[in-house]
């Protein structure tokens, strides 16, 4: 969405202005941490009373953080509660027109572990979805069986409804019919282009680093932009501030190992985890096929404690993926080997300014993605894509709404190289910069009922002609009951390309929004892609445990750049535009009983992109191609059941997924232009491929069930767990990859038996 | 029956893993097809042999490989019934082997050939049926003075398409040396080269006279869409007023040439190709990245691909100097 520069000055006169006068009110903020290792406590109720009456009271974010703003000047109690530690209270003096800090750190009280195990997971878990955004803690991640003791978040993503993940192998995922390029994978503030592993049962995500990940699979909030399908903001932990920890695993398919604690007491601590894949060595062996894979990654995070009122992290990683996705049938044509490196480092400060009610962040960070596809010397296909970022977020407590806003800079540079055997795509390179604005209040309007709209504007290319973006959040509840619903308009400059025609094609080359064309409009003004969300949502939880959750949504397309179709055996960047739209809804039941988790989870989706090409007329006898593309799951089911028998951790989940869409081929020939009376024995030929209308065959359902069984053994230093595991405990063959061209076909993991060991020391 | 309670739900469960484990998995990548060949060329009257180009519809990508492929062609002449059978032939290309399927005969004008492929079994067959068009010439008619200067120009037997009709005007014009790399001027700014011209000021002053050089440019003018057919045949309308502007307008794109010399025509040369009634792209676009698509212009049945029947005609002639002084590629100084 447009508006004329003019316009855009008065609305961003209007954004900036002065909203309140409350900055000289007294206010009381602070951290509330959990005094065993430092790490920030979420809903923890923060209360102020004088004289025994109840003064304010806020509840933490994932930050720890509360404010408590608009007082008036005297002593108080404060307090802060949370089940499963011991109260903590201080007196507090609360001096006029000022802000002070005052820190919280609670004991956990051992009585009540079981409780605040309890409670924990009911602020997050399977049917917990509120308007897209779901929270996802490392005890969820825990229950989904896996090859490995040590879990990653990419284990609990492809368990979500709305969610379809390019399998086993490749690490693509598919929100709510977007595409990965269209997704935002955020750690700590570090975009990460393409942040999952070959093997699809991990990410850059372990379980280990992770405090809490926040899932949006649409209708995300204005802080969000750049990205037009959904948001992975993954915050990790700060590490130990008390003492040294650390873990050791071992598992067929990957080691890992994990230290944090303390290089300053109070002051200065780190965590870092480094793990590496032993899928090619010894899981290949278990599964008596080749599993030519090899990845793993290295993390690392220093956070400093500069006072009561300031916060400095630095946050850096890496990852790396080599493997060869095709079956080698032995034939001529060797299947060809991907490769991709993400890297990452980025800084973030957090200061609470002591004159006003203002939490405040700041962060810059750098990431690149480096891939080539092809001979491992000699790659046919690369892409590179590398950003500089700087942002800063504000939040204003008043007494009734809380402001947010922030801008953020990022600077793009991207080629991709996409020559090779049978295709004639050109180097591309390119340098964007995308500057962005947003403001978004979030108004408590009553008790039961929770507005936030906002606003985004974005530049793309420093043009100051931004791109509005509204957005809204809505959330009611009533007792039992939560009714939530969201929208907004969302814009994206960088392209994802990749060849739609294979039926699970992984490499995907970064470009831009291009201007290249004289037969598209679109294509022609370098329009960006654009989506509308709107979603809407019922939750409702019974004492029995059990909740239930329904969610509908829609999401519109329009600007996509996709492959031209065409009959040459090649990959292609001649783009053209095309719209999509994605409908579809989850229905969520989840149980938790005394010693028993479980939910079902059903996922409808419905996508059809529309294309443009200007030959569909004269193949067709239409302007417009519609089809599903490869990424149409239309239904998709999830079930999992966990407890607890005599110590052991025992857990169960069986998924199913219909077939997905690709194009069959009817066969491959030859294609010589008459265009005169032409000597066939001097005509040029090319090799051609005979397709069915695109999209109109259907691949074979995919479905499995995965079992996990563990215990933990205690000693006085250190913990050990033993898990087994079995993947694809009926031996499914879930199909991977199917090249039309060659007819090769690679399958998902045949049944996986597996054993994995975990130490962890303190 | 506790037992049995109690045994349920493993029995179950059990069933189901064996119901689910024999779900269908595998994948008919393949569509059913019932064309097998698809075929390539132009039979013509004008050549001794004749040539088409044979492609198996293969279940995979791949070079052909240097070696006869299962494929019989045979040719019959539906008048008299005389069949042919074709001779293969490996033709090496850099991206591989093409089989290209001869014969040493000359097509006869106003007759249908059937061209028949198939392997040596039988099971797979396509075909395709042509018919050579007529013996015909290009007769120009009177010009006619109007407000334009036309000639209606006719073609003398009744061909059923006229492909790839062009009227090719040979000019002189006196130009700085550099428009030497534009010979051919088409019509979209591109030249036969390739190359976009540089762009040229028509204020900038003009070069020294001495310096200027006498080039002669080709200036092919498209009447694909222009002629029509009706009881009296096929008529192709030219307007020379039309095209002297355009011409003059093409030249000027890649030189300055000087008004004392003006453009000068040398001869006028139209060439089509007469056509049999299935030539015919769509939208008369002859787009490789149209018509690569499968079915888009196919004759062949039982397969893809096109063969066409037909044969090149050209005429050349000028006009007098009367009216070409009149169109204005005359100067009236000359």
């Amino acid at each position: 969405m447009r508006i004329t520069p003019a316009a855009a000055l008065a609305l961003a006169m209007m954004l900036l202005a002065p909203q309140g006068s409350a900055g000289q009110s007294a206010s009381v903020r602070g951290f509330v941490t959990d005094a065993s290792n430092g790490e920030p406590l979420e809903f923890v109720n923060v209360v102020l009373r004088r004289d025994g009456a109840l003064v304010r009271g806020a509840v933490t974010d994932f930050n720890g953080f509360f404010v408590l703003p608009n007082l008036s000047s005297g002593y108080g109690e404060l307090s802060a509660t949370y089940i499963g530690y011991t109260t903590e209270i201080d007196t507090v003096l609360v001096p006029t027109g000022q802000a002070i800090t005052v820190n919280f750190s609670l004991e956990p009280d051992q009585e009540q572990l079981d409780e605040i195990l309890v409670e924990s997971e009911r602020s997050t878990g399977a049917a917990r979805v509120t308007a897209g955004q779901q929270t996802i803690r490392p005890e969820d991640i825990a229950l989904i069986p896996a090859p490995d003791v040590s879990g990653d978040l990419a284990t609990l993503l492809r368990t979500l409804p709305g969610v379809v993940s390019s399998g086993d192998r490749g690490g693509q995922l598919f929100i709510r019919g977007g595409e990965p390029s269209q997704n935002q994978a955020l750690l700590d503030g570090i975009l990460l282009y393409q942040p999952f592993h070959i093997l699809g049962f991990y990410s850059a995500f372990p379980a280990e680093i992770i405090n809490r990940a926040e899932i949006y699979a649409g209708g995300f909030k204005a802080r969000f932009g750049e990205r037009i399908s959904s948001v992975m903001d993954v915050s990790t932990r700060n590490g130990n501030n008390r003492r040294f920890e650390g873990s050791l695993s071992l598992s067929p398919f990957v080691s890992a190992a994990h230290a944090e604690g303390p290089i300053v007491p109070g002051k200065l601590t780190f965590l870092a985890s480094v793990r590496q894949s032993l899928v090619d060595q010894v899981a290949s062996d278990i599964v008596g096929q080749p599993l030519p894979f090899d990845f793993g990654d290295a993390f690392a995070k220093i956070t400093a404690n500069l006072d009561s009122n300031q916060r400095l992290s630095l946050t850096g990683l890496t990852t790396h993926d080599r493997g060869t996705l095709g079956a080698d049938l032995g034939s001529e044509i060797q299947p060809e080997e991907i490769r991709w490196e993400n890297r990452g480092i980025g800084a973030r400060y957090v200061v609470l300014p002591r004159q006003f009610p203002v939490f405040f962040e700041a962060g810059v960070s750098y990431s690149s993605l480096e891939s080539t596809l092809g001979e491992p010397d000699n790659p046919s296909r690369s892409t590179f894509i590398e950003n500089m970022h700087a942002m800063i977020d504000l939040q204003f407590f008043l007494d009734r709404v809380t402001w947010n806003g922030g801008a953020s800079l990022r600077l793009v540079q991207l080629r991709s190289d996409m020559g090779g055997l049978f295709q004639n795509v050109e180097e591309r390179g390119d340098e964007l910069q995308h500057f962005g604005l947003y403001l978004e209040p979030e108004y408590t309007v009553s008790e039961h009922l929770k507005v936030r709209p906002g606003i985004r504007m974005q530049f793309f290319d420093t043009r100051f002609q931004p791109y509005i973006e509204p957005r809204l959040r809505v959330l009611y509840e009533r007792g039992r009951h939560e009714l939530s619903l969201a929208g907004g308009y969302y814009e994206q400059s960088e392209i994802g390309l990749y060849d739609r025609r294979d039926a699970a094609s992984v490499f995907m080359a970064w470009t831009n929004a291009i201007a290249e064309s004289d037969r598209f409009d679109a294509v022609a003004e370098g329009r960006v892609q654009t989506a509308w969300h709107g979603l809407i949502g019922y939750r409702t939880t019974f004492p029995s445990g059990i909740e239930l959750s329904a969610e509908a949504y829609g999401k519109y397309l329009s600007n996509l750049f996709i492959s031209e179709w065409t009959a040459y055996p090649r990959f292609t960047t001649n783009l053209q535009p095309a719209t999509g739209r994605s409908l579809g809804f989850d229905l969520r039941a989840e149980i938790r009983r005394p010693g028993f988790y479980g939910y079902v989870t059903y996922g409808y989706s419905n996508t059809r992109y529309s294309a443009e090409q200007a030959e569909l007329e004269l193949w067709y006898g239409t302007e417009t191609l519609e089809f599903r593309p490869p990424h149409d799951r239309r239904h998709q089911v999830n079930a999992l059941a966990s407890t607890t028998y005599r110590k052991v951790d025992l857990s169960v989940r069986w998924e199913f997924g219909s077939g997905l869409p690709f194009s069959r081929v009817v066969g491959f020939d030859g294609f010589a232009l008459v265009d005169d009376i032409i000597n066939a024995f001097e005509v040029d030929t090319d090799r051609r491929v005979i397709y069915e209308r695109p999209f109109s065959g259907v691949l074979p359902a995919y479905h499995r069930m995965d079992v996990s069984m563990g215990r933990k053994f205690t000693t006085t230093r250190a913990d050990f767990t033993v898990q087994g595991s079995v993947i694809n405990v009926y031996n499914r063959a879930n199909l991977f990859y199917l090249d039309v061209f060659t007819l090769q076909r690679a399958d998902q993991l045949p049944i996986v038996p597996s054993l994995g060991l975990k130490v962890e020391f303190r | 029956m506790h037992l049995i309670s109690r045994s349920l739900p493993l029995l179950l469960g059990a069933v189901l893993l064996v119901v689910l484990s024999a779900c269908e998995s595998s994948v008919a990548p393949r569509a059913d097809t019932d064309r097998h060949f698809s075929l390539y060329g132009v039979v013509s009257p004008d050549a001794d042999s004749q040539g088409v180009l044979v492609f198996p519809i293969e279940n995979e990508l791949r070079e052909l490989p240097a070696e006869p492929i299962d494929a019989i062609l045979t040719s019959t002449d539906l008048e008299t019934g005389e069949e042919l059978v074709w001779s293969d032939s490996l033709v090496f290309r850099e991206d591989g082997v093409v089989h290209v399927y001869w014969a040493p005969f000359r097509a006869i004008h106003d007759r249908s050939y059937q061209l028949s492929v198939r392997s040596a079994d039988g099971d797979r067959r396509a075909a395709v049926t042509v018919k050579v068009p007529p013996e015909a010439e290009i007769a120009p008619g009177l010009v006619r003075e109007d407000i334009w200067i036309l000639q209606d120009v006719a073609i003398t037997a009744p061909v059923e398409r006229l492909n790839f009709l062009q009227v090719r005007y040979f000019v002189k014009a006196k130009v700085p040396p550099a428009a030497l790399a534009y010979p051919v001027l088409l019509p979209d700014k591109q030249t036969s080269l390739g190359a976009p011209p540089p762009p040229t000021d028509p204020q900038a002053p003009l070069p020294p006279t001495d310096s200027l050089i006498v080039q002669q440019f080709i200036v092919p003018v498209d009447y694909s869409n222009d002629s029509f057919l009706d009881a009296s045949g096929w008529t192709i309308p030219i307007n020379f007023s039309f095209d002297f502007t355009d011409i003059r307008q093409r030249v000027a794109r890649v030189a300055q040439p000087d008004p004392t010399y003006g453009i000068r025509l040398e001869h006028i040369e139209i060439t089509l190709v007469a056509a049999n009634a299935e030539w015919a792209a769509p939208q008369n676009v002859y787009d490789p990245e149209v018509l690569i698509q499968p079915g888009t212009m196919t004759n062949v049945q039982g397969g893809f691909g096109f063969v066409g029947a037909g044969y090149r005609l050209s005429h050349t002639y000028n006009l007098p100097d009367a009216t070409l002084t009149r169109i204005g590629f005359r100067l009236d100084n000359d």
